[in-house]
């Protein structure tokens, strides 16, 4: 008896211990327990960056069931958390060759933020750059989650796939996220994660090349007069810290047009991977390094030292990372000489534009030529109802340096949707997937298919 | 006030023996000139007293020249102006051109007088179409530049063509060598507040023909200008109208997307331009298709024939273009069963999106019972 209500006492001490008293407004939360889930959808998307959200939007409006997992807190990826918000290129030789979607989304952004387009019947010559579309970044990044809600896209922030099975129904895939441990089964996959990280995941090889291009930290300065500066002095000073190994060489290539430009696309990170949270986090790392190392240095010179840093993109985008080992890689001959396969389901339209440590020289097309992507360029080899978009589309380097540009990746964000669509409409696989179904899908909704 | 001068003497012998622009050269006159907005079939010439705001010169003369209806096809300046080089200066005398619409028409240089570069070098041939070229760029880099930009050597004196001292490697590729000062000087003029004063002469003597011409122009610089001006006019006949819709059918994504925005809206009012309009539809690109319906759907009253056009096409549109296309037969449902009754219908499309979007569409029209 003695023994019980020491016990009971006990018992009541324990409670009054690890039951605090409440405030008034105040509920108590128990310790979080991690939440599974599992679901099921048509077609899921890893990725919604510059292609993704395209292809969200696309399997969405044709009415499938669609899930988006994003890691990041946004959509757009490289246009909006990477800061490159000026897509290109949507015309070649005046007429438009990427439309659909993609375009849709850029000139309403355009349009609510009352900038022009750039006249695309004046040839941009070897200013390519001219026909690019300048975006109100954080503008675009709300446009495009409004598509992606108003086409039904299930959006799932801060998630990142851990595993990747085949599975009766095409694939369960499992992701992680902030308290979260998600079973997601769909028939059809698609990875725009830039890296194929999904694609890799799946068990399929990848390609990278020992050297690839650097990234980018963009940012801009402020708080001095351009007209006020001793640009060779301060050419010399620069010059002179870097050899001193005060400054790393070839992060900032021309000191010039940093300061011209007040920041924005004029900084080289070497090795700059956004693949895994260690790779992404050294980038980040080093983006910011240098240019805090740089911005100190620039303070100390004559009509600098009210220099200011306005505005940084929270990461640094990422040129190059992987390519799929795709059933047919588009190569620089391709690409030159604008060839169209018979299952070309996009336009490409740029410069090969290879950067490397020394900058980068942009080799234009020949009058007349526009480049196109293959079906087969999407798919990894010995896959089924796996399909990527974006700049890890199957190619050699140098084709890749030019088609992993925006325009040209939403394009392919469109088309790799369209035959996912159907795909899972037919019961196939998307190499299966009749041309004609597909164009016919594709020019339905807005898409420019290429002709030949 | 007119004036008829000298200067309308030899130019009515100039113009009236030559036909085209391009490279013409009077023997001891150099000149460059671009392909004209209108036919140069000088009859007459005004001369517009401009206020400059200047202190030496408050007032400076732009000569505007007409034709016989008395519509101004182009205009000139006579510039008179210093140019230095390394310390010494020299007098840069020269005769700017301007179409009706503002753009560069091309330069003229009084008799015996030349363009020289550095150490009085003066220009070649060569040099000179380099600089009429340079001219002719509206959009030329040298627009952002200013002289600190020219020379980057904090040393160098405004308005100085320096050859000794090197020109910015920015600049380099938008001016004449040699010529760094003349080129940007020259730019800067034709793109200056004395393209805008052409430009306000000759929205001062606009009327429908005239208009007409200026929209017949290849130039699409012309073509833009004149869309833009076209809300001047009260009275829009019909030719203007067809030439204007014609544009929507143009290769040029930016000629359709300007014209479809400039479409004056009383147009809409006239159901045969409703059905030119909506004949336009399918000659657009895909990506304006959007617009063109959504320009419809401003209209106060769609003509019928249009509106179950609209509707037997319903079940094919996706996206933007089913959107607008919905939008712009809202006002219409409550007293148009029929065509309420295809959107209905809708409601059975087999593309669940689509369904949604049916649904939302008609809780949203207020007025069905
Ligand atoms: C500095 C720089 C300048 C450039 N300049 C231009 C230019 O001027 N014009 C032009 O058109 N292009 C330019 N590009 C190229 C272009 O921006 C990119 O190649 C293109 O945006 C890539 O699109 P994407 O959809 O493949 O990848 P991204 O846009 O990067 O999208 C990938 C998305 O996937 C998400 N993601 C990645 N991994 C995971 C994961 N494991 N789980 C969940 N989500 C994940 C990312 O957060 C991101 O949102 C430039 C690129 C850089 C870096």
């Amino acid at each position: 008896m003695k023994r019980r209500s020491a016990i009971a006492t006990l018992g009541a001490i324990s409670l009054g211990l690890t039951t605090p008293r409440l405030l008034k407004g105040e509920v108590l939360q128990g310790p979080r327990i991690l939440k599974k889930e599992m679901l099921t959808t048509d077609i899921l998307v890893i990725g919604g960056g510059t292609a993704g959200v395209v292809a969200a939007v696309q399997a969405g409006r044709a009415g499938k069931k669609i899930i988006l997992v994003e890691n990041g807190s946004m959509l757009g990826g490289t246009t909006t958390t990477g800061g490159v918000a000026f897509p290109g290129i949507f015309f070649a030789w005046g007429k438009q060759v990427i439309g659909g979607i993609g375009w849709e989304m850029v000139q309403e952004a355009v349009a609510l933020n009352d900038d022009k387009l750039p006249d695309f019947s004046i040839p941009h010559g070897r200013q390519h750059w001219h026909h690019q579309v300048r975006l109100n970044g954080p503008l675009y990044a709300m446009v495009i989650e409004d598509k992606c809600v108003e086409a039904g896209v299930n959006l799932r922030f801060y998630e990142t796939p851990v595993e990747v099975v085949q599975h009766k129904e095409g694939w369960k895939v499992t992701t992680v996220g902030k308290g979260t441990e998600t079973e997601i089964v769909c028939n059809q996959l698609i990875d725009c994660t830039g890296n194929a990280f999904a694609v890799s995941l799946a068990g399929f090889n990848l390609l990278r090349e020992k050297e690839t291009q650097p990234g980018t930290l963009m940012f801009r300065i402020g708080g001095y007069s351009l007209d006020q500066l001793d640009m060779n002095r301060i050419k010399d000073e620069f010059n002179a810290a870097v050899d001193r190994g005060d400054l790393i060489k070839g992060e900032f290539l021309h000191v010039e047009s940093l300061l011209r430009n007040a920041g924005d696309n004029v900084q080289h990170i070497a090795g700059a991977d956004a693949t895994t949270s260690v790779s992404h986090t050294i980038a980040n790392i080093n983006g910011r390094a240098s240019l805090f190392r740089t911005l100190k240095f620039l303070r100390t010179l004559p009509g600098l030292t009210g220099l200011k840093v306005l505005d940084m993109q929270n990461e640094t985008a990422v040129r190059e990372t992987y390519r799929i080992d795709s059933i047919y890689q588009v190569t620089h001959e391709d690409y030159v000489t604008g060839r169209i396969f018979e299952d070309s389901v996009s336009y490409s339209y740029y410069p090969i534009d290879l950067h490397d440590e020394k900058g980068v020289v942009p080799k234009h097309l020949e009058e007349g030529r526009v480049a196109s992507v293959p079906l087969r360029a999407l798919i990894p080899k010995g896959s089924r109802n796996l399909i990527v978009a974006g700049r890890c589309v199957g190619s050699d380097r140098l084709a890749n340096s030019a088609l992993r540009v925006q325009a040209s990746c939403m394009g392919m964000g469109q088309a790799a949707a369209a035959a996912a669509v159907l795909a899972h409409v037919q019961g196939k696989t998307p190499a299966e997937v009749a041309m004609s179904d597909l164009k016919k899908l594709l020019t339905e909704h807005g898409a420019i298919v290429p002709t030949g | 006030m007119r004036v008829l001068g000298t200067i309308f003497i030899v130019l009515l012998f100039f113009y009236g023996t030559t036909s085209t622009f391009s490279q013409q050269r009077r023997e001891d006159t150099i000149r460059y000139f671009t392909t004209p907005t209108l036919p140069q079939n000088v009859a007459d010439v005004n001369s517009i007293l401009i206020d400059t705001g200047g202190i030496s010169t408050p007032k400076d003369t732009l000569f505007q020249l007409l034709t016989k209806r008395g519509d101004p096809i182009s205009y000139y300046r006579e510039i008179s102006t210093e140019v230095c080089f390394d310390g010494s200066c020299r007098l840069l005398r020269v005769n700017l051109y301007w179409n009706v619409t503002g753009r560069y028409l091309g330069f003229e240089l009084p008799p015996a007088e030349f363009l020289s570069k550095a150490e009085h070098e003066p220009f070649n041939e060569q040099e000179y179409q380099q600089l009429h070229t340079i001219l002719a760029d509206s959009l030329s880099p040298i627009g952002n530049f200013n002289y600190q930009n020219l020379f980057p050597e904090s040393s160098a004196a405004e308005g100085v063509d320096a050859v000794t001292r090197p020109t910015s490697k920015d600049v380099l590729p938008y001016v004449v060598k040699g010529a760094v000062f003349t080129t940007y000087k020259m730019w800067n003029l034709v793109y200056g507040q004395m393209q805008r004063d052409v430009e306000h002469a000759t929205e001062a003597a606009l009327n429908p023909g005239f208009l007409l011409d200026i929209l017949n122009s290849d130039d699409i610089w012309d073509r833009y200008w004149a869309l833009d001006r076209m809300r001047m006019l009260s009275d829009h006949p019909l030719q203007m109208k067809d030439k204007v819709v014609g544009f929507l059918c143009h290769s040029s994504y930016n000629l359709v997307l300007h014209t479809l925005t400039v479409l004056p809206e009383e147009w809409g009012e006239d159901s045969s331009f409703q059905q030119k309009l909506w004949l336009a539809f399918d000659c657009v690109p895909a990506a304006l298709e959007p617009k063109v319906m959504e320009k419809l759907g401003t209209y106060k009253k769609l003509d019928r024939s249009i509106m179950l056009d609209i509707t037997d096409r319903l079940p094919t549109m996706y996206g933007p273009v089913l959107t607008a296309a919905l939008q712009c037969l809202r006002n219409y449902l409550p007293k148009e069963p029929e065509i309420l009754l295809r959107v209905t219908a809708l409601l059975k499309h087999n593309n669940p999106y689509i369904v949604k979007q049916i649904k939302k569409f008609l809780q949203e029209v207020p007025t069905i019972d």
